[in-house]
């Protein structure tokens, strides 16, 4: 039996508990995750094992070298820095590591790699079934009684845009759930790390949907069901690997999803420049009404 | 006029009917195919039980056009659907395999 500490990290309707035996680091973990910590019954565990043999800097020289390697249930690099192995039957993940993977000048995504897929993997390889909600590239906004989806690939300004959001719940500036239920489809904040601090749990109905691009000025058009479901389609995570291993066709879910959306919510392209003046802009929908 | 077959869509890739236009996503390359309206219904009766010159005829009668553009048109759309690989072609004639 695993002997180290835990914190439990839950979103959507999931639960993780991490436990790890470095003291300090669990203590940088309880803070990073803090609007994310339940108590509830986890769902499935990560038990870390930490090694102190290389340096920061060591240890991103050899991150430029690695090569991942995957071999069933197990996923190791060579030269040897990762080494996990997955145990769906205890719902576990052990993962061996160095330390200094975590410190910050290091900036490896570790632990949002880990917690995606085992979001996944608790759906297709713990409860055998399709996801409650799915992950989307996304910016997600909750601005009093709306909530709004800012989507697009890297670097099109979804970070940008939840910095400028003061006084707005954001729940998270990269990746978002998005489910529906019986009223319609809602968004649901993640504990994605690595870009602004402020993120929470919340779940909210969502209002509209706005595809990010850069531009010298803002301006706002309405998209058209055509155009709302392409843009979609390919802000998931790709999670195809996972799904197919448990039976589920994943692209037809996207596409279920994208269908629905595209349908349901408005949808629009949003032309934006780094500074507050795009809420205007979307707040005028609220005003002005469906344009 | 020559013969091309039955075209047939690859069960592979994930297509919807949006708002009357077909949006075809094919399963590997994350690549999305939106089709104009004639090409949507030509990939809605392309299910391997309709020849090209059937598929022709109904594009004539649906959009009253001249019966050698809509027989152009199914050629040049089945041509470009082979390349792009998202639909095969059932008993395609020699002569047939010459005119794609």
């Amino acid at each position: 039996m695993y002997g180290g500490e835990g914190i439990r990290i839950g979103f959507g309707t999931i639960c993780i508990e991490i436990q790890c035996s470095d003291r300090e680091l669990l203590e940088k973990w309880r803070t990073d995750y803090r609007p994310f910590l339940v108590s509830q019954q986890p769902d499935f565990h990560i038990e870390f094992t930490l090694g102190n043999r290389l340096t920061a800097s060591r240890i991103k020289s050899r991150l430029r070298t690695s090569y991942s390697y995957v071999e069933g249930d197990r996923f190791f690099t060579r030269p040897r820095l990762l080494e996990q192995h997955v145990d769906w039957k205890t719902a576990t993940l052990h993962v061996e590591t160095e330390k200094e993977l975590f410190a910050p000048d290091v900036d490896y995504k570790l632990m949002n790699s880990l917690i995606r897929g085992i979001y996944w993997g608790i759906y297709t390889r713990v409860k055998n079934m399709s996801p409650e909600a799915y992950l989307v590239h996304g910016c997600g906004i909750v601005d009093g009684s709306r909530c709004y989806l800012f989507t697009g690939p890297s670097g099109s300004g979804k970070t940008t845009v939840a910095g400028l959001s003061e006084g707005r719940k954001v729940l998270n500036d990269e990746a978002v759930l998005i489910g529906r239920n019986k009223t319609g489809f809602y968004l649901t904040g993640t504990p994605f790390t690595g870009g602004i601090p402020d993120r929470c749990s919340d779940t909210a109905p969502l209002s509209s949907v706005f595809f990010l691009r850069h531009s010298r000025e803002v301006t706002l058009r309405r998209l058209s069901e055509v155009e709302t479901y392409r843009g979609f389609l390919t802000q998931f995570f790709d999670t195809s690997p996972l799904h197919e291993a448990a039976g589920i066709d994943s692209l037809q879910e996207r596409a279920n999803i994208s269908a629905e959306v595209a349908r349901a919510v408005p949808s629009y392209e949003l032309g934006f420049l780094p500074s507050r003046s795009f809420w205007d802009a979307v707040e005028s929908i609220d005003t002005e009404g469906v344009r | 006029m020559k013969t091309m077959g039955y075209p047939v869509r690859d069960e592979r890739v994930v297509w919807r009917d949006i708002a009357g236009e077909v949006v075809i996503a094919e399963r590997d390359n994350n690549t999305v195919h939106v089709l104009n309206p004639t090409a949507s219904l030509i990939w809605m009766l392309a299910d391997g039980t309709r020849h090209t010159e059937d598929i022709g005829t109904m594009l004539r009668d649906k959009y009253n056009v001249a019966p050698e553009q809509a027989s152009a048109d199914v050629s040049e759309f089945c041509r470009q659907l082979l390349q792009a690989g998202i639909i095969s072609m059932k008993n395609v004639s020699s002569e047939g395999q010459e005119a794609i």
